[in-house]
């Protein structure tokens, strides 16, 4: 059943999974080329000078792709699912029905790592070809509240879209937007690291809600 | 899973209405609150104030008496003198010292330590520049200096350790004394200043060195070997947590430090003299030292959230006045009160005190805490006529407990327990 599950959702999302892994991986080599260029055009003491007095980071406009790939995974996964109910097919499988689901999020979220990976590998062997290994330390502890923040967009657009009620809906989307502001705080260097244990469990721990609120579809809420 | 499932949400509830509410009343409710300026006049003697008041300038001393524009220029010569002199009104001399335009740009000092710049994120590569490079002008290294567990020196273009420099540099520090690694590091990475000071590092130890290049070789001692008997005691005492190194003009002032406990340290003149900066409410975690010195005083100020202390200084450090003024912090103003009252407690994930991301919590006022209480009552009668006291609402009982305000607007907003 486990494999049938994930093989569904594979079906489900390979093409637009493709399209979405080409696309990061493209914009990934266009930013190591912009990187290229930086060398280029001045020379290597000032990118560096830039990047250790001014945070001048190669990698920064890749910041919001996490949220947004956490956002168009969820609503590509879930989407079809919610429209005319087809996700109840799922609950009603005999499988207990949080497992049915955790399946479905296990396979997003193992896609959604497996979206970036390549292209933050990139990243990283092409920042480390330029810079000294403190950049790759850099480029960890800024990146990874983005990539947290995936997580938790991917995680909070499945709570909100399988909450079957508008009202509760509309307050989810507010919450998720709140909650998500926090993980995109502008900041230097390594200085999220007193905050990120406590990003990790509370993304972990957003892996509830999704099951609350299939929890709430399966019971009939709002039909 | 489902009530742990409730538990979360109501728990990021109150978290994230924590951060956002009270943030939203002080974008409303915000005023602005500027603490006075200090300084000191050698024409009188005596402190004088540029304070802002309901969003005007005031010009006063320590009397209240308040001043004209031109009259506080008159009595701060030394801090008006370009207008002064434009004007044609800057005195020959204040107490027998000649001012002229030369001399006044010469001994002018300027320093100012935010505690961000204490506690903050940074990289530990930094150029070490060539302090007697024989030319003109100060040039910047073609490597940057990582100075951790060892020192090394990194080729920027080739991005390739320098083996034989960092062989030369490591050397000359085991031959100082230095035990690694380098605990703090302070220095000024610029070719925009007069000269280079090179960098202050104190070791594992806590000692401090000075380190500088000078024509492509290391140059570093232990300081308490460079200074007089009278300060040897008092360096090798020293436990420094931040060096402030900003060269001027008078190449007096070596560096400022503060030390492990939060006293401010001048290190001056040839013997590293190191004189203690008389304040007596400094906190570098949360208030800021500003140091402006000319011919014939240093006046040292630290502004921090509810008061401003400045001392005076002659040009041998020894103590010439202070003055103390407590300010009505934020959470004492009418606005903050109400704040207190309102929001059983406030989070912030960024704060003045640090450059880097945390949690800080501000917590409300007694009444806040009997909101709380008076809530958390009419919540249980409430659940109680509807006969849903039951273990699945724990949830909602403690955001209302906890939270208050925050708790009762989740409970009518998040999905009800079964």
């Amino acid at each position: 059943m486990f494999k049938a599950l994930v093989y569904k959702e594979w079906i489900k999302l390979r093409l637009y999974w493709t399209l979405i892994v080409v696309a990061h991986l493209l914009f990934c080599v266009y930013l190591c080329l912009q990187l290229r260029h930086a060398f280029k055009l001045h020379d290597a003491l000032a990118v560096w000078s830039n990047w250790v007095s001014k945070g001048y980071l190669f990698f920064k406009p890749a910041k919001n792709i996490p949220l947004l790939l956490g956002v168009v995974l969820g609503c590509l996964q879930f989407f079809p699912e919610i429209l005319n109910k087809k996700l109840r097919l799922v609950l009603h499988l005999p499988l207990v029905e949080d497992r049915a689901v955790g399946v479905h999020l296990l396979a997003g979220l193992f896609l959604f790592t497996l979206a970036l990976l390549p292209g933050l590998a990139v990243l990283a062997v092409c920042g480390a070809s330029y810079f000294p290994w403190e950049f790759l330390l850099n480029f960890w502890y800024i990146y990874l509240p983005w990539f947290l923040g995936g997580y938790a967009a991917y995680l909070l657009t499945v709570f909100t879209l399988v909450e079957p009620t508008w009202r509760l809906r509309v307050t989810c989307l507010l919450l998720s937007a709140a909650l998500l502001k926090l993980f995109y705080i502008d900041s230097f260097y390594d200085g999220w690291r007193r905050l990120l244990p406590g990003m990790v469990l509370l993304t972990v721990a957003l892996v509830l809600l999704p099951l609350l609120s299939s929890n709430r579809f399966s019971k009939g809420y709002g039909s | 899973m489902k009530t742990f499932a409730r538990t979360l949400l109501f728990a990021s509830g109150v978290i994230l209405l924590a951060h956002y509410l009270p943030a939203g009343y002080w974008l409303l409710s915000a005023k602005m609150r500027r603490p006075p300026i200090v300084y000191y006049s050698c024409t009188e003697k005596q402190f004088m104030f540029f304070r802002y008041t309901n969003q005007t300038a005031i010009r006063m001393d320590a009397h209240g008496k308040v001043y004209e524009r031109e009259e506080f220029e008159r009595i701060l010569p030394i801090d008006h003198w370009m207008q002064l002199l434009r004007d044609g009104k800057l005195p020959d001399t204040v107490g027998g010292v000649a001012l002229t335009a030369e001399a006044l740009r010469r001994e002018r000092l300027s320093f100012r330590i935010k505690p961000t710049m204490i506690d903050t994120p940074s990289v530990n590569l930094t150029p070490l520049l060539d302090a007697d490079t024989g030319r003109v002008r100060l040039e910047m290294p073609e490597d940057f200096m990582r100075l951790g567990a060892t020192i090394e020196f990194i080729h920027a273009q080739t991005n390739v350790v320098e083996r034989e420099k960092s062989a030369l540099f490591q050397r000359a520090f085991a031959e100082a004394g230095f035990v690694f690694p380098a605990t703090v590091l302070g220095g000024n990475p610029s070719t925009m200043k007069p000269y280079d000071e090179g960098y202050y590092v104190a070791d594992a130890t806590g000692a401090t060195f000075h380190l500088r290049q000078l024509r492509g070789k290391p140059d570093i001692h232990r300081v308490s070997s460079l200074a007089s008997a009278e300060d040897k005691p008092k360096w090798e005492a020293l436990k420094p947590i931040y060096f402030h190194v900003q060269e001027q003009d008078t190449r007096e002032v070596h560096a400022i430090i503060v030390d492990k406990s939060n006293q401010a340290w001048f290190a001056v003149g040839k013997n590293y003299r190191l004189v203690p900066i008389p304040l007596q409410h400094y906190d570098p975690a949360r208030m800021s030292l500003v140091v402006r010195g000319d011919l014939i005083n240093r006046l040292i100020s630290a502004t921090g959230e509810d008061s401003v202390e400045a001392v005076v200084l002659n040009r041998d450090y020894g103590l010439v006045d202070r003055y103390t003024e407590p300010l009505v912090p934020r959470a004492a103003t009418p606005a903050g009160k109400l704040a207190r009252a309102i929001f059983p407690f406030t989070l912030r994930f960024e704060d003045v005190s640090t450059g880097y991301l945390g949690v800080f919590t501000e917590v409300g006022s007694r009444i806040a805490l009997l909101v709380n209480g008076g809530l958390l009552v009419l919540m249980l009668v409430w659940l109680g006529s509807r006969k849903q006291l039951r273990l699945s609402r724990l949830p909602d009982l403690l955001a209302v407990a906890i939270g208050g305000i925050y708790g009762v607007a989740l409970v009518f907003l998040l999905p009800k327990a079964d």
